[in-house]
């Protein structure tokens, strides 16, 4: 028997059994399912807590601080190594940081010289218009998760800031509204201190050199850590590695009751047709190739199944990111399926599902032909 | 009943492969939804202790019942002109540098501090107006997370402090250090400044009531449970994986009650010949279920009970207190309850179809 005679065997003996084929498929797509929604939150997990940042990001904050919320550097300190700093090539750009409830959500608030937004934040402006005074941008993820939008007006701290437009950032999605420099510093009455200061070193210039330089200035008398961008995102990050090994975990378990929906598929089917199968192994149909067919027949099943829970999965987070979006430390966590995500998934649940079926199959297909007739 | 009931219970028990397949997948939706029911649970109970008699005086848009807010002496001079004859300070913050080396640290003012919040002394002398400087209170959690005793030393920003007591709240307070006010203020270069100031609630001021210098009133606890609301949309989430896996686990069970009430029909067509009644089939698919159901869910809930239990305690950042309430037994019984009738429903919708003659012409 060629393959295209199997495969219509297959089909056929699926179509024979629709309802109970049906039924096995949607427990074969929900399991998919399951695990696809879990892998794509342990992704986003990883994604932020791998968060890289570019080589050339340096952050300068107060040694021993766990928020550089908490950080304080007198801008003294920064106007004395600026010289020194911007004669390496590298940018300097001192910022305000706190972490507010502005109109009852959590976000950050982000003060810095609105010149380097593009260069050194790496902002590019997603929709209206950078801020002048009295305004401020808001990043994607602030904006869809809290709904604020063009045009809206603000309180935070007591005065009233119109949003000019939305920002998208690369890196972490923190729900951030950023203003200038200027701006925070009237606004919290310090424009003589800041929480960070990023430093963007010259392109050709040896980042770890410069970094090591600036925090053995004498004048900074070993009270700051100058570091590059991912240590601090590592540092900040840490909260949800508990969150990522347990959504990876699960994902894991999920796609493994892939053996348990394959191995009831496959049994039950084999159960009812003890007798057809005899008639096939007196017919010449080998061990072997009774196996192959059932594999092939699962092969069929868990694909469809797949390429159904992955459109349904799709449409699921993509509504899930709409409406309840998640939310963790002021950071948006978009959950999406990846390519790479589907890419290991099914092959994963390929070997599952041939696990499944090999056991269910391996015991019945023991019995001797006169055993099955009967 | 009894008859029927044994005979396919028997039937289960010899495909006890398939029963134990499904039995297997009745335990993750059910251990999944009891372990996010416990870290529910676990969250309210920590996170969500408003202090109804009492007030917070914070700067405004802070974190301040956890850090972020600083006030000056004189916020204390403007709450007495307001009437509050006594606002007691407390400086909240978090030493160390990186989230496993942090501390929750909470300065107290050493004569009122007893009347905030409940505590059991678990070992040690409590912190008191004689105590020697850097002694240092700690939460049972902390404790246990650190390995520390009465008499060793806990280090702060550096700085060595002596364990005094180990106390208990029950809440998330049991992850926290508390020193005395002048300790921390030493310890946070504060100077005279504090957090935060509490004060009854029964004064001029109300919850939401700002005042000059960007300062804001609010109920005490409600920013601690603000923050333990921000983990739902995670809970959410999960929500929707657990209801997915039940209707997957619904279906597998219809599935396998189906085809094993299809192959036995003709058992089942010949007791009712014999005078039992038309409830028979769906007595027998109820014993099957409730064969792979009950233990299924039992299974879910120690699975629930231990390795759910262990993955709260990483996820959570900070120790949860997480025990079954009967309230989540009760859902979760339900839960266990829908997976069986549902399961039976599709089968016996199936099994219904047929009369008697055809049913016994199935040979």
């Amino acid at each position: 028997m060629n393959l295209a005679q199997t495969l219509w065997m297959v089909l056929s003996d699926l179509w024979a059994d629709r309802s109970r084929t049906a039924l096995s498929l949607l427990t074969l797509t929900l399991m998919s399912m399951g695990y696809m929604l879990l892998a794509g939150f342990a992704e986003s997990m990883r994604l932020f807590s791998e968060q890289a940042a570019g080589r050339r990001d340096l952050v300068m904050v107060e040694r021993g601080v766990l928020d550089p919320m908490n950080s304080k550097i007198e801008a003294t300190l920064i106007e004395g190594i600026r010289p020194w700093v911007e004669g390496e090539g590298a940018r300097i750009s001192p910022c305000q940081f706190r972490h507010m409830r502005i109109e009852g959500q959590l976000v950050q608030l982000r003060g810095c010289p609105l010149e380097d937004w593009q260069a050194v934040h790496h902002l590019q402006l997603a929709q209206g218009a950078w801020p002048a005074s009295g305004e401020v941008a808001i990043t994607e993820g602030a904006s869809r998760s809290t709904g604020w939008e063009i045009g809206d007006h603000l309180v935070i701290y007591g005065t009233s800031f119109t949003v000019s437009g939305t920002v998208r950032a690369s890196g972490i999605k923190f729900l951030a509204v950023w203003m200038s420099l200027e701006d925070s510093g009237r606004l919290f009455g310090a424009t003589d201190r800041y929480q960070v200061v990023m430093i963007q070193a010259a392109p050709k210039t040896d980042s770890e050199q410069l970094r090591a330089a600036i925090e053995s200035q004498p004048s900074l008398a070993g009270l700051f850590d100058v570091m590059f961008l991912e240590a601090l995102f590592n540092r900040y990050t840490e909260v949800v590695r508990g969150l990522l090994g347990a959504s990876q975990t699960l994902a894991l378990a999920a796609i493994t009751l892939i053996v348990l929906g394959s191995y009831q598929a496959t049994r039950l089917s084999l159960e009812e047709r003890s007798r057809s199968v005899a008639i096939l192994r007196v017919t010449g149909f080998s061990e072997g190739q009774l196996h192959s067919v059932l594999q092939l027949r699962s092969l069929w099943m868990l694909t469809l199944a797949f390429l159904v829970g992955a459109i349904l999965a799709t449409g699921l987070l993509g509504y899930a990111n709409h409406v309840t979006p998640l939310q963790v430390q002021s950071v948006q966590l978009d959950v999406r399926l990846t390519l790479p995500l589907l890419l290991l998934g099914y092959p994963l649940s390929l070997v599952c599902a041939a696990l499944g079926t090999w056991i269910s199959a391996r015991s019945l297909l023991k019995q001797t032909v006169a055993e099955a007739l009967r | 009943v009894t008859t029927v009931m044994v005979m396919g219970i028997r039937e289960m028990a010899r495909r006890w492969r398939l029963a134990l397949a499904c039995l297997l997948l009745v335990t993750v939706p059910v251990g999944l939804f009891l372990s996010l029911r416990l870290f529910l649970s676990g969250m309210r109970a920590e996170y969500s202790r408003i202090s109804p008699g009492l007030l917070v005086v914070q700067t405004s848009d802070s974190m301040g019942e956890i850090y972020g807010s600083r006030l000056s002496p004189q916020t204390d001079l403007q709450l007495r002109q307001l009437g509050y004859e006594d606002p007691i300070p407390a400086i909240q913050d978090i030493a160390g540098t990186t989230i496993t080396n942090s501390v929750l640290l909470r300065g107290v003012d050493l004569l009122q501090y007893p009347a905030l919040d409940e505590f059991q002394v678990l070992a040690g002398q409590q912190l008191e107006l004689s105590s020697q400087p850097r002694s240092a209170m700690i939460g049972y959690r902390l404790a246990e997370a650190r390995g520390l005793a009465v008499g060793n030393l806990i280090s702060l920003r550096g700085r060595d402090f002596t364990v005094t007591a180990i106390f208990k709240t029950g809440a998330y307070l049991d992850n926290q250090a508390w020193i005395s006010l002048a300790d921390a203020q030493a310890l946070f270069n504060y100077q005279q400044d504090v957090s935060v100031y509490i004060i009854p609630d029964d004064g001029p001021l109300r919850a939401g009531d700002t005042l000059p210098g960007g300062l804001v009133i609010s109920q005490r606890g409600e920013m601690i449970r603000q923050i333990g609301e921000e983990y739902l949309s995670v809970v959410n989430f999960m929500g929707w994986v657990v209801q997915i896996m039940t209707v997957a686990t619904v279906a597998m069970l219809a599935n396998i009650l189906w085809r094993l009430a299809w192959q036995q029909r003709r058992e089942l067509s010949l007791l009712r010949s014999l005078g039992f009644g038309a409830w028979t089939p769906g007595l027998y698919l109820a014993a099957q279920a409730l064969a792979i159901v009950l233990p299924g869910s039992l299974l879910g809930v120690l699975i629930a009970q231990t390795v759910g239990k262990e993955v709260i305690q990483h996820i959570a950042g900070f120790g949860l207190d997480t025990r079954f309430e009967p309230s989540a037994l009760l859902s979760a019984g339900a839960l266990s309850l829908a997976i069986l009738l549902l399961g039976i429903a599709v089968p016996l919708a199936w099994f219904r179809r047929f009369d008697l003659a055809e049913l016994l012409r199935s040979e």
